[in-house]
């Protein structure tokens, strides 16, 4: 088999192997329509006064925000907002599940209100330089935030897929009662760089919708490294049966206003080096959960490197907390 | 966009759309993620369509590239694995299809991303290092070095009745 020969066989084997698409000239164009007059909505000012309202709803209520909360002081309770339900089908205790992305990530006003207030958070933190990659391509060198390159909170759609351990190739599949899917909110991509030669700390946030989840930290499988589903984190559990986790641990708090707050943290070997992360899920009382994860790593070679050697995270876990308690309560949806 | 160049567009997607999704799936191992990738490429083209560029075949690739990366960054903590080598999701299909037999596409989607989507550019696609290079964001020089090395692992997991005349690209 010579090298044309072996794009050939690639033609062959896809002949036989492509399923059908749902994808057309017409349903593109119809798509990029919709995208083309929500870019201009966007860019509109009567949207942005209205996510301008939004954002101001949320910051008037006090204590939203981190840094202007006494951590010793209770925040006031969320105002109430009616969350739509996304309740998880029935799960079968021998599956193992994970999340898979589904669908074009698009912002909503809700989505652009979690940005506002994510940004303003992030860039309040003290002695930090904040990078992002321009707009939404991650191949783009990193490149100091400003708010025309700022990455924004995208919804997303994740559906849920499950394997057995009778299956010998561990694959993943859609559930038998059919794909499951659940918004998020996620991105919110910075990252900080405290000192030359350090690693950056690189943010990011999810809020999840209510329902779509189970409460609480997942195992991690060692069937397959770990998968937290249905969870939005995952636990210490099954840490010691890793052996490129180097040292991890796990906490269980309360917040200001009785939500629960789980606080994992975890150094593991990897190629490049030794990889640190440390997330809180704060889930809220309206039952929804905002994670906001801190990974102490290289920036990825395909956006340009910030070059130095690993070190301790600047952020604590009570920063970060601030930070997932200054998400406004929107409508995940 | 004017209705003649909407007609182009509609043209462009009927006829490259299913290699755009094999190559997508040849990325990422799952034919919805494929799918999805290559749905919100064709919209990004859709977007820019009738703006100058090279080639818009190596655009629509080079954005699926981009979007599939994107995707795989979000999930590089949450999936958690210690090589760069993409789990074998979706491949449930092909193992259905043909049944215990190692083909070159179960052995591609063994590859780490990068080598498999160098490979398939260079040899299925037929496009210089160069123009690899380009669409990966990478330079020549790893171009060469990604497919020497997946053309390696080929090796190593097909027959080598099947891989020894793979020449030349490793030489």
């Amino acid at each position: 088999m010579t090298t044309s020969e072996l794009g050939r066989s690639l033609d062959a084997e896809f002949a036989e192997l492509t399923p059908p698409s749902a994808i057309t000239g017409e349903s593109i164009i119809h798509k990029g329509r919709q995208v083309r007059v929500r870019r201009r909505l966007f860019g509109g000012g009567a949207v942005m006064a209205g996510l301008a309202a939004v954002v101001a709803a949320v910051l008037v209520v006090p204590g939203l925000l981190p840094g202007s909360v006494d951590p010793d002081a209770a925040r006031p309770p969320y105002p109430p907002v009616d969350q739509p339900e996304f309740p998880l089908p029935e799960l079968d205790p021998a599956g193992m599940y994970v999340w898979f992305p589904r669908e074009d990530a698009s912002r909503t006003p809700e989505t652009e209100a979690i940005s506002a207030a994510w940004l303003e958070s992030v860039l309040a933190i003290d002695g930090a330089i904040a990078y992002s990659y321009e707009g939404e391509d991650p191949t783009s060198p990193w490149q100091p935030l400003a708010e025309d390159n700022y990455d924004h909170v995208l919804r997303s759609w994740r559906a849920l897929a499950v394997t057995y351990p009778s299956d010998p190739e561990g694959f993943f599949r859609p559930l038998d009662s059919g794909e499951y899917l659940a918004p998020l909110y996620s991105g919110g991509s910075v990252a900080l760089v405290f000192a030359d030669g350090v690693w950056p700390e690189e943010l990011s946030v999810e809020v999840h919708a209510k329902g779509s989840f189970l409460p609480g930290v997942g195992e991690v499988d060692s069937r397959s490294d770990w998968e937290q589903a249905p969870y939005v984190v995952h636990g210490c559990a099954g840490m010691d049966d890793d052996p490129n986790v180097l040292s991890y641990s796990c906490t269980n708090s309360t917040g200001p206003n009785g939500e629960a707050v789980a606080t994992v943290e975890y150094s593991m070997a990897r190629p490049s080096g030794v990889a640190s992360r440390r997330q809180v899920a704060l889930f809220r009382t309206d039952g929804t959960a905002v994670v906001v994860s801190d990974s102490l790593t290289p920036l990825s070679e395909d956006v340009g490197i910030i070059d130095g050697q690993g070190g301790d995270f600047v952020l604590t876990g009570e920063d970060l907390l601030d930070l997932a308690l200054g998400i406004p309560p929107v409508p995940v949806k | 966009m004017k209705p003649e160049h909407e007609a182009e567009f509609g043209d462009f997607v009927a006829e490259r759309s299913a290699r755009l999704r094999q190559f997508a799936y040849i990325c990422c191992g799952d034919w919805h993620r494929a799918e999805d990738a290559v749905q919100s490429a064709l919209v990004r083209l859709y977007l820019n369509w009738g703006r100058p560029t090279r080639s818009v075949d190596a655009y629509a690739r080079k954005i699926i590239v981009n979007i599939l990366i994107a995707q795989h960054r979000r999930l590089w903590f949450t999936r958690e694995r210690p090589s760069e080598v993409l789990p074998e999701l979706g491949s449930r299909d092909i193992a259905e299809s043909t049944g215990d037999r190692l083909t070159v596409v179960r052995a591609m989607l063994r590859l780490p991303e990068r080598q498999r989507a160098a490979i398939a550019l260079r040899y299925w696609e037929d496009l210089s290092v160069e123009e690899t290079a380009r669409i990966l964001g990478c330079s020549s020089g790893s171009v060469k070095n990604l497919t020497m090395r997946g053309l390696a692992r080929l090796r190593e997991m097909l027959s080598e009745a099947v891989v020894q005349d793979i020449e030349g690209a490793t030489t």
